[in-house]
């Protein structure tokens, strides 16, 4: 299960990331709307369990999810048409990532309260892992910190990092793929520092 | 104007390299090369059908209704309908699955997003489709020069795949990113 979770993350993570500005005012829009997703997609699955409609899951359970998404753009549309634009395509790209179709389209369901604190866990670890990301984007690209208001977005401006400009680079999409190829290498580092240690412990007893 | 828009789309503006989409697929799909062509051809009808039904039915109907913004709907709807289809004719007669929709619906999605004309919507898509699977052989040959060179462990996982992502995007865009233009590098 780490590994997949781990495949599981990148895959969420290129689909956030890449087609997003490189602010943290979209990232933390974008991750309320998964941890949002998440939650729905897991009531759906439990009342498609409850109703013994397994046969036609996949189908209803993508209409629904396409419906859950135009309800949450409706709202941000109310909230700042700015975003709702920006996050347009952001929002089905994440509705149908790993994260939510991984999760959530499998067959087993156990309980209801184990199935929320099970993938609730690994959406909230997922959100703790990207918002330091989309801060740090934000201030090594624009120097500074931003915060989603319905005017759009508002800036905090941090001097000190303005007048370092080639940091810029991390705010671009090639500057995304190599945050995430630095963060596979060291989640690839840490596993590995973890099996050889399960093994000695293996090798102990 | 067409050349345009298929260099545009394919290269410059990649839905894969832009817009993310289906990259996560890809890099999956760089394990299982077997019925690749087939799925791409099956992936590509399914588009281009959709593409052209729901931008008619969005353009025709929902526009004239007031109600654009179900247009998710008709996309998903065409997708799914189509794509059930030929998924079912593909299983009987050659007995191979290539059950694939939500990179379907996205490209579909994106391709009504952007047009302007039911010709540009197909095209759109059908471009679409093209630059997520022309970039599988492109990341197989990545992944086995990667391999040759028997990287540590911790970068064999696919990392090295994503600095060499960031290297091909920042080639194809070289004139064009921020950090690049003049007056950004003071």
């Amino acid at each position: 299960m780490k590994k997949n979770a781990i495949y599981i993350f990148i895959g969420t993570f290129i689909t956030i990331v890449v087609p997003l500005p490189a602010r943290f005012a979209y990232g933390l829009i974008i991750l309320f709307a998964l941890n949002f997703l998440m939650l729905m997609t897991i009531l759906v699955k439990y009342a498609v369990s409850y109703l013994n409609l397994s046969s036609i899951q996949p189908a209803v359970f993508l209409t629904i999810l396409v419906a859950l998404v135009i309800l949450l753009k409706q709202f941000l549309i109310l909230y700042s048409p700015i975003i709702a634009m920006t996050c347009s395509l952001s929002l089905y790209l994440i509705a149908f990532s790993s994260f939510i179709i991984g999760f959530s389209l499998n067959d087993d369901f156990k309980s209801l309260g184990k199935e929320l604190l099970h993938d609730m866990k690994y959406s909230g670890i997922f959100s703790l892992i990207m918002l330091p990301i989309f801060l740090i984007r934000d201030i090594l690209g624009y120097g500074t910190i931003t915060l989603p208001v319905p005017s759009g977005i508002m800036e905090f401006k941090l001097p000190l990092w303005t007048q370092f400009q080639p940091s810029v680079f991390f705010a671009s999409i090639p500057g995304a793929f190599v945050i995430l190829a630095l963060l596979v290498a060291v989640a690839s580092w840490i596993n590995r520092k973890f099996i050889i240690i399960e093994g000695k412990e293996t090798d102990a007893n | 104007m067409l050349i345009n828009a298929i260099l545009y789309y394919t290269f410059l503006s990649s839905s894969v390299l832009i817009c993310g989409i289906g990259l996560k697929r890809i890099i999956i799909s760089t394990n299982q090369t077997e019925n690749q062509f087939l799925s791409y051809v099956k992936s590509l009808i399914v588009v281009t059908l959709s593409g052209f039904l729901s931008w008619t039915i969005v353009n025709y109907l929902f526009i004239p209704s007031g109600i654009v913004e179900l247009y998710p709907f008709v996309c998903l709807f065409m997708v799914l309908a189509i794509s059930v289809f030929c998924e079912t004719v593909i299983r009987l007669t050659s007995h191979v699955s290539t059950a694939e929709i939500s990179l379907s619906f996205l490209c579909v999605l994106f391709s009504v997003n952007e047009s302007t004309s039911m010709i540009q919507s197909v095209i759109n898509s059908s471009i679409c489709i093209t630059s997520c699977y022309l970039f599988i052989p492109l990341l197989i040959v990545i992944r086995k020069r990667i391999s040759y060179a028997e990287p540590q462990k911790s970068f064999s996982h696919g990392s090295l795949v994503f600095f060499s992502l960031a290297i091909i995007l920042l080639a194809l865009l070289a004139l064009n990113v921020s950090w690049l233009a003049p007056g950004v590098i003071k």
